[in-house]
């Protein structure tokens, strides 16, 4: 019946981007977002009811399109649709998204991936459906889900699997990273079954590894607000995908407790890439709207006017800083451990790799307070840099609910990590009710209470702020400019070019990356293409 | 009985924190002056710099926004909170079984972000430098730091204070190569995150400026005693103890606190000041060594 409901659903999406023409703008904004309410309401209680499963006649000749909605499927719905409430998606994206999430057969995640690169990247969705169909094909048959989770590939077959399923994921993290994640889990978890070799977490583990710390490099030195919370929303998606390698690890040692525990770490860590994606990107829009540009080095100040807009971005910043207690932090957590807890238990060759994945994860942590910090220092904090810049303002009505309802939400995750993972119960199998309040790797080890953290921090704030209660309002003073003169009256914002700006800032960091080994790509490629031709040449005159 | 005990212990340690931190960092200022040549100011000097100033009426940078008076707060609270999870003298307080050593490292990072914020938020040149240097030697510190946190909970089992101490005292004499490079790195690491200042109260004065003076003398003292608890806890009570092993602890732990501040000292007078590219360098030795510790301490469960 559920599932029903979410085809005709999804068929109502394909309509209204078939006729977008001929309905007016605000009708279809109505509908879509009246749609995706209905989607999210439809998923909790697919998430409540169970596993449900129809066919529809229609598709290839002879051959019917299988939808299931398992608690996998309708977790990823509740979570793709709820921030789609906030964003203005394309009808054409969402039907997509949702008939990708809802397949159950070769031919419908082929139908939904297309739906979902629309025309604008159809190749890339065009390549992820091919890699993905033929690596079903390997399985024996590209029939439905349910006739391949009885024969899983074995020996080379696997392997082959293995590597179409990661670049079909790669392809679509430019789509969207959350289907990039959904297809891993659902076609090497769910589909392969088990029975599968230890080393196939560590391509996973090393591509989160290597994804999360070139993530946090790119946000602490993009230019523009755009840049910057496009890759800052992508560390949380390696933190994910690294999890994901350390549950294909444990559960092919056997180590249930650890795949559960690096599941979790997955789900909250593609939750906080999702959420911290949706709020940044309202947040850069809103700044981008109101201050008139999107480089970091003309805006300045924007949280007088934008104080809302402010503590949006500030929330979404923590979520990606890895700071305690954000909902990024928890899935920081909990891979931490389950990375531990492989080590520990895992073979020599794994132990070797965690070193370097550790390191890998400390830098990241590292970087994204530093790019966290940047950002928000240099966009909301200081003097205005541009005219435009100081007369920004928050936006009205919707979208200001929208952005403090995200912030709000976000916050609330971080506190209450286990609130999050009781959608997700039925498929990490992690224990819920412990983990409600305290996330913790085992019955009765102590753990990681972010409740307990906040209330701590709120109470030592609010005590601090009580015996410091300050009477009156302090009296303002030009600030102390190293010896700058103050600004005269005919250059109000001051010259924005000997302010401290964002390349100022990673200025030391780019100093010290010189010290690293450095690989040029560009000139690589020139050195290789060039010598391509010169072989080229040589044989030709031969 | 014990819950009660354990409560007691938890106060009791909370306000020996309090206590200990300004009074720290005015007897590392007297020592330091000391090796110096100078007289050097009284060791309560820092609580003489509180009451003044919460005393004097504060002044605030033009174009400053609501993160200068919030942010300290949230600095002090960060660093306060961090204070009262790491054990001092004895274990088993109230608050054992949060004391994550990956919280600890995350509220020490939570911290350091918003005094960065205080320092960017006038907008003037030298906040913003000495933000942009506090992160990225922060940056490089908690990297290092994870990577001994690492090693230490592998030979632990666990990323908890109390049962990495508690490990530590039940099996004190063993100094495996791995813990040896684990302790030299956090050396490093507190060396530079404790001794290096930046000016990040330039921009600020009263009430916030001493919050902000308040977090760092709370780092250095988090600092010293994560030390402290993670490899050398001679004499810290352990759940359960009374009053009379209670005594010995918080012996101990002065004790050690000022044999801490006489190491910090010596080596800071030996080296020099740290500048910026000596501090960045420190901290990549820390990061090999916190790597070789993790190296060693893996070859080590590998061998049977």
């Amino acid at each position: 019946m559920v599932l029903t409901l979410l085809s005709v659903l999804i068929a109502g999406l394909v309509l209204l981007a078939l006729f977008a023409r001929l309905v007016p703008g605000p009708v279809q904004t109505g509908a879509v977002a009246t749609i995706a309410a209905a989607v999210v309401v439809l998923a909790g209680v697919a998430l409540h009811s169970g596993a449900s499963a129809i066919a529809l006649p229609i598709g290839p000749a002879g051959a019917m399109t299988h939808l299931a909605l398992d608690p996998l499927s309708a977790c990823f719905l509740l979570l793709l649709f709820l921030a789609a409430l906030g964003t203005q998606i394309a009808p054409l994206t969402l039907a997509g998204t949702a008939a990708t999430l809802l397949a159950a057969d070769g031919f419908g995640i082929v139908v939904g991936l297309l739906l979902l690169g629309g025309q604008r990247q159809l190749r890339l969705s065009a390549v992820a459906a091919v890699c993905i169909v033929v690596a079903l094909a390997l399985f024996g048959s590209a029939g439905e889900f349910a006739v391949l989770r009885t024969m899983p590939p074995d020996g080379w077959r696997a392997a082959v699997v293995l590597l179409l399923v990661l670049a079909a994921a790669g392809c679509l993290i430019p789509l969207d990273p959350a289907i990039a994640a959904w297809v891993m889990l659902r076609v090497v978890f769910d589909l392969c079954g088990s029975e599968q070799a230890v080393w196939w977490g560590v391509p996973l583990l090393l591509a989160g590894a290597g994804f999360a710390a070139y993530s946090a490099w790119r946000a602490a030195l993009a230019d523009t607000l755009h840049a910057v919370a496009g890759a800052a929303a992508l560390l949380p998606f390696g933190v994910a995908t690294m999890a994901l390698g350390v549950a294909l690890c444990g559960r092919a040692v056997d180590l249930p407790s650890v795949a559960s525990l690096a599941l979790a770490a997955a789900w909250l860590g593609v939750l906080a890439h999702v959420l911290c994606r949706t709020l940044l990107q309202l947040v850069a829009d809103e700044v981008e709207r109101s201050g008139g540009t999107r480089r970091l080095d003309l805006l300045g100040g924007v949280i007088r006017g934008m104080p809302v807009t402010a503590s949006s971005c500030l929330s979404g910043l923590f979520a990606f800083a890895l700071l305690p207690p954000g909902i990024g932090f928890a899935a920081f957590w909990l891979l931490f451990q389950s990375l531990l807890a492989m080590a520990r238990f895992g073979d020599p060759g794994l132990r070797a790799l965690t070193l370097c994945v550790a390191l890998l994860l400390a830098a990241s942590f590292g970087l994204a307070t530093l790019a966290g910090v940047r950002l928000f220092g240099i966009v909301f904090l200081g003097r205005p840099r541009s005219p435009r810049g100081a007369v920004a303002e928050d936006p009205r009505g919707a979208p200001r609910h929208v952005l403090a309802g995200l912030a709000a939400l976000t916050a609330l995750l971080g506190i209450l990590p286990g609130l999050a993972l009781l959608p997700a119960a039925g498929w990490t199998r992690a224990a819920s009710p412990m983990l409600l309040l305290t996330l913790r790797n085992g019955a009765e080890a102590p753990g990681y209470s972010p409740i307990f953290i906040a209330a701590m921090l709120a109470m030592a704030g609010l005590a601090a702020r009580r015996a410091l209660r300050v009477r009156r309002e302090p009296p303002r003073e030009p600030v102390w400019n190293g010896g700058f003169a103050a600004l005269p009256p005919w250059l109000p914002f001051g010259d924005p070019a000997a302010q401290f700006g964002a390349a100022s800032f990673v200025a030391p960091l780019r100093k010290l990356a010189t010290l690293l080994p450095h690989i040029d790509m560009q000139s690589s490629l020139h050195q290789m293409r060039a010598a391509v031709q010169r072989a080229t040449t040589a044989w030709m005159a031969r | 009985m014990t819950v009660l005990g354990a409560l007691a212990a938890q106060v009791l340690h909370m306000a020996l924190m309090a206590a200990a931190a300004p009074t720290l960092t005015g007897l590392l200022r007297w020592f330091q002056a000391r090796m110096a040549g100078h007289i050097g100011s009284s060791p309560l000097q820092p609580w003489q710099d509180f009451a003044r100033l919460l005393r004097k009426q504060s002044v605030r940078a033009e174009d400053t926004s609501a993160v200068t008076t919030e942010a300290p707060i949230v600095s002090a609270a960060a660093l306060a909170v961090a204070a009262s999870l790491v054990p001092s003298f004895t274990l088993g307080m109230t608050f054992a079984r949060f004391a994550d050593l990956l919280v600890i490292a995350g509220l020490l990072a939570l911290g350091r972000a918003a005094s960065a914020l205080v320092a960017m938020d006038p907008g003037a040149a030298q906040g913003g430098i000495a933000a942009s240097r506090t992160l990225l030697l922060g940056g490089l510190a908690e990297c290092a730091l994870l990577l001994v946190l690492f090693a230490l909970a592998l030979f632990a089992g666990s990323l908890n204070v109390e049962v990495i101490a508690a490990m530590r005292i039940e099996i004190a004499g063993d100094w495996r190569v791995g813990l040896v490079f684990a302790l030299a790195a956090t050396l490093l690491v507190a060396l530079v995150d404790a001794m290096r200042r930046e000016m990040l109260g330039l921009g600020v004065s009263g009430s916030n400026l001493a919050l902000l003076e308040l977090a760092d003398a709370l780092r250095l003292l988090v600092w010293l005693d994560l030390i402290g608890a993670l490899f050398l806890p001679f004499g810290v009570a352990l759940a359960g103890a009374g009053l009379g092993e209670w005594a010995i602890g918080i012996f101990a732990w002065l004790l050690r606190l000022l044999v801490f501040v006489v190491v910090l000292v010596l080596s800071q007078t030996i080296v020099g000041s740290l500048g910026l590219a000596a501090a960045a360098r420190t901290l990549g030795v820390a990061l090999l060594l916190g790597m070789l510790a993790v190296m060693f301490v893996l070859a080590d469960m590998s061998a049977p």
